[in-house]
């Protein structure tokens, strides 16, 4: 289209998206000053004013009571976010480059995993985990993340797959390489960039998972730093500046990583939804 | 062509050649046999759990024997006898309703107004976006207390000199879940525009000189090109957000408790989660989980269909 058409004025354009843009980080901007507010200043009345100084009172307390989940929350975020990654390029590369009947059916199968309304296997799911005994473990948590993060995982590197040339698997096959072969010279090297979307998209989601962490692991010392936040909430020792200043610890890993990282983020954006 | 609304990618060249020798051959089935393992637990886990889920909702198990006796339609004959499952159904229209027309109006006017560069494009891109990388729970934290009736948008309002647009948000039962549709869609409304974004961005520059060339002015070029283009995009998003709205659960949790006043802000997954969870009448929580997984199945009954015609 001609630059020069006019629809609407940059000026107009701008005013609307600036307006938006203060709508979205209205909530940031009360998260953060409140966390770095001195405990007195905590008050309905002024919710809005800037704290007088960078005080670290509000965030140290909240520390103390979430410092454990923290690291709870580690524990399990970590390795579920890399298996599930290793796991979905492994399946995405198969899916990829070695169709066989009925492979395309079984695709479809996996990736409406994606969709799947969690209240539907809650209950099967701990009955399962029970048996198994791992009801209330983080290794339980941890793989109940890894099977529902694997199709999505297998649909980020399906789709970055499929745009390596098949001359390339082609010609390391000439050179005898097998299925192993090709994924281990050949795909997994050139896959490194999907890796990064992979496991900022997962990493993303389990660490703000609450209802799995909630339902699996029951014992207070073990709860995910999610399931903390949410119980301050209830509890009436703390101000709603210690609500804040947790909820602002919960969240930094995401907000970092979304910020220092956003290109790959938005990559796992459109990749995890509709664009294969 | 662009065309968001099937999530395959499309190959229009066949990825093996033909003819499959011996060798080629040997190499499939190994490869299904890798992809195996993980598969069947995936499977097992998505497809067996919903399916165990719809069965146990036709039993009267409760946990405390062993044996799973078949009650027929028992639970669902109690779940439309309750008052506030009727309130839930209620609750789920508004809640899905006002969510998906926030994140679906919003996310694209603000694709439409994006789509021609504009100074500070990927700073307003950064913004939008941000909130998706938020938890549910941290949301529903700071909304609490940006929605408390005392403090927050109502004091913004007062010091604006509009207080007559207070609300109690919230704690107003008549509007209570509408309130929660609120923050939910601040979260998702950046990703709806990443999506028609997406979609406006891939329309061919050809197609874009050839509707100037046409002597198409902006608004003929959105009109007859651009928002037709979105059709598709604007289906996906909508079974895309209306399976996520189906499942809020951490939001009004975070919120209001869950329940909220009056079961004013209670939805399925919370009633759910309450009957299953905490009173232990798990055949009656498979009821409400079956009638969720029902409705998921009729939204993306066409979804499947046209992934499958490709």
């Amino acid at each position: 289209m001609n630059r020069s058409t006019p629809y609407l004025s940059d000026a107009i354009r701008f005013i609307i998206l600036a307006f938006f843009a203060l709508y979205f980080m209205m909530p940031i901007y009360l998260l953060v000053i409140t966390s770095f507010k001195p405990f007195e200043d905590i008050s309905f009345a002024t919710m809005w004013a800037l704290p007088k100084g960078f005080y670290l009172d509000g965030i140290t307390q909240a520390w103390t009571y979430v410092s454990q989940n923290f690291m709870n929350s580690i524990i399990v975020t970590l390795p579920a976010s890399l298996l599930s990654s290793i796991l979905g390029s492994f399946n995405g590369y198969l899916f990829a480059k070695w169709r066989f009947p009925g492979s395309r059916w079984l695709f479809l199968l996996v990736l409406f995993g994606i969709f799947l309304p969690y209240q539907g296997i809650l209950i099967p799911l701990v009955q399962v985990l029970g048996a198994l005994n791992l009801y209330g473990k983080y290794a339980g948590l941890i793989i109940v993340h890894i099977v529902f993060g694997i199709p999505i995982t297998t649909l980020i590197f399906r789709g970055y797959y499929s745009a390596v040339p098949d001359e390339l698997v082609d010609a390391a096959r000439i050179d005898g390489a097998g299925v192993l072969g090709v994924f281990w010279h050949i795909m997994l090297p050139l896959a490194m960039p999907a890796f990064g979307v992979s496991m900022i998209w997962q990493f993303t989601s389990i660490w703000n998972d609450y209802l799995i962490g909630l339902v699996i692991l029951s014992n207070p010392d073990m709860r995910t730093v999610m399931v903390a936040v949410k119980n301050l909430t209830g509890s009436f020792f703390t101000n709603y500046g210690a609500q804040m200043a947790a909820a602002l610890i919960a969240a930094s890993p995401t907000i970092i990583i979304y910020l220092l990282l956003s290109r790959l983020f938005h990559r796992g954006l459109l990749a995890g939804s509709v664009k294969g | 062509m662009v065309n968001t609304a099937v999530p395959m990618s499309r190959q229009n060249t066949p990825v093996t050649q033909p003819p499959p020798s011996k060798r080629r051959v040997t190499e499939r089935v190994q490869a299904a046999m890798m992809l195996a393992p993980t598969i069947t637990i995936v499977l097992i886990f998505i497809y067996g759990f919903l399916f165990w889920t719809i069965f146990l909702s036709f039993s009267g198990w409760n946990d405390v024997s062993f044996e799973v006796p078949f009650v027929g339609l028992r639970n669902y004959l109690r779940l439309f006898d309750n008052a506030r499952f009727m309130i839930d159904i209620t609750n789920q229209l508004w809640f899905s309703g006002f969510f998906l027309a926030q994140c679906l109006g919003f996310g694209f006017l603000l694709a439409v107004l994006l789509d021609r560069p504009i100074w500070g494009e990927d700073v307003f891109k950064t913004i939008y976006i941000f909130p998706f990388a938020v938890s549910s729970i941290v949301t529903g934290v700071i909304w609490r207390w940006l929605m408390y009736p005392d403090t927050g948008i109502n004091l913004l309002f007062d010091m604006a000199g509009i207080g007559f647009l207070k609300s109690k948000w919230y704690a107003e039962p008549s509007i209570g879940i509408i309130a929660v549709s609120i923050p939910a869609a601040w979260q998702m409304t950046g990703y709806t525009m990443a999506l028609f974004l997406a979609t406006l961005r891939g329309i061919s520059s050809d197609l874009r000189e050839a509707a100037a060339m046409d002597g198409a002015t902006g608004w003929q070029y959105y009109r007859y090109v651009a928002f037709p283009a979105c059709i598709p995009t604007t289906y996906s998003a909508t079974v895309i957000l209306g399976m996520l709205s189906l499942r809020t659960y951490d939001l009004p949790a975070a919120m209001t408790g869950g329940a909220g006043p009056n079961y004013r802000t209670d939805l399925f997954s919370n009633f759910m989660f309450e009957t299953a969870f905490q009173q232990y009448r798990y055949s009656l929580g498979a009821a409400i989980a079956s009638l969720v997984i029902v409705i998921s199945i009729i939204l993306l009954i066409p979804y499947i269909r046209e992934a499958e015609s490709q």
